[in-house]
């Protein structure tokens, strides 16, 4: 039987149009769908940063008190009883390992 | 066959590769989805990539790559999975336009159903490289590389395919 006397089943007529439109829809929103991809994922990846930061920052305060900043250079102090309870913990360890 | 020079200006002609490739694409995709709808879609989505790509740097043969594409994009309709499980239950039922076509001849659609019939009972690995084959008109070179097998493999697969068909088509004649 000659097999290549038959021929496939063909796409409905309307496939064609359809393919190209999608094509020609692709073409128009391409470019600005991948950067506008991008930048979500940036902003995505700051606003979790941004949230593990604020995390850190309460638990650093529950666990020593209020936390301030240092007017003269801006970094970040313990409060007075917190400070104490700190230099307290940091001798014990020194005594310790001392020690051995 | 029809060969085309690869496209690599800016402007991709992909109304004039639709026309060249597209019922092709389609019949092929057909075999690997199993339905109509599922065979649009490959097709679609295969040209959509072409259209992302916006040239054909590097591919130096378009039929192939479009074939690949088809291919991937059926594979990737049955789900990721599919690419590592099923990869043998992926190919379907080959369909004739004479067998569901009513203009044809009652004897002409006969012959066309006895001939899906007998490419069912092939192994579906034959059955993709005798309809690459036969109504595709691909090398085995371009099936080997659609397919991700070696030529000799293609070959291999098409030889057993085709005495098997014949055989079948002996005993129902």
């Amino acid at each position: 039987m000659e097999l290549r006397g038959f021929a496939p089943e063909a796409p409905p007529a309307e496939l064609r149009e359809r393919v190209l439109a999608a094509c020609a829809a692709e073409a128009r929103s391409g470019g600005w769908g991948a950067i506008g991809l991008y930048l979500l994922a940036i902003a995505a990846v700051l606003f979790f940063a941004r949230a593990v930061n604020l995390e850190i920052a309460a638990r650093a305060e529950a666990a020593f008190g209020t936390t301030h900043r240092e007017p003269q250079d801006g970094s970040l102090r313990l409060a007075p009883a917190a400070e104490g309870l700190r230099r307290r913990a940091l001798s014990q360890l020194h005594t310790t390992s001392e020690r051995g | 066959m029809p060969t085309v020079a690869p496209d690599t200006s800016e402007t991709l002609d992909l109304a004039a590769l639709y026309d060249r490739h597209g019922a092709r694409l389609f019949g092929y995709a057909r075999l690997l989805t199993r339905s109509a709808q599922g065979a649009e879609d490959a097709v679609q989505d295969a040209f959509v990539r072409l259209a992302q790509r916006g040239d054909l740097e590097g591919v130096h043969d378009v039929e192939r790559y479009l074939f690949r594409t088809v291919r991937n994009e059926a594979l990737r309709q049955l789900g990721r999975w599919a690419r590592w499980r099923a990869r043998n239950e992926l190919v379907g039922e080959f369909r004739l336009q004479e067998s569901t076509d009513p203009t044809a001849g009652a004897e002409r659609r006969e012959r066309a159903q006895r001939i899906e019939r007998a490419l069912a009972e092939l192994p579906a690995p034959q059955r993709e490289v005798v309809v690459l084959k036969v109504w595709h008109e691909l090398t085995f070179e371009a099936i080997g590389e659609v397919l991700d097998v070696s030529p000799n493999t293609a070959a291999s697969r098409y030889r057993y395919g085709a005495q098997k068909l014949r055989e079948v088509l002996d005993r129902d004649a």
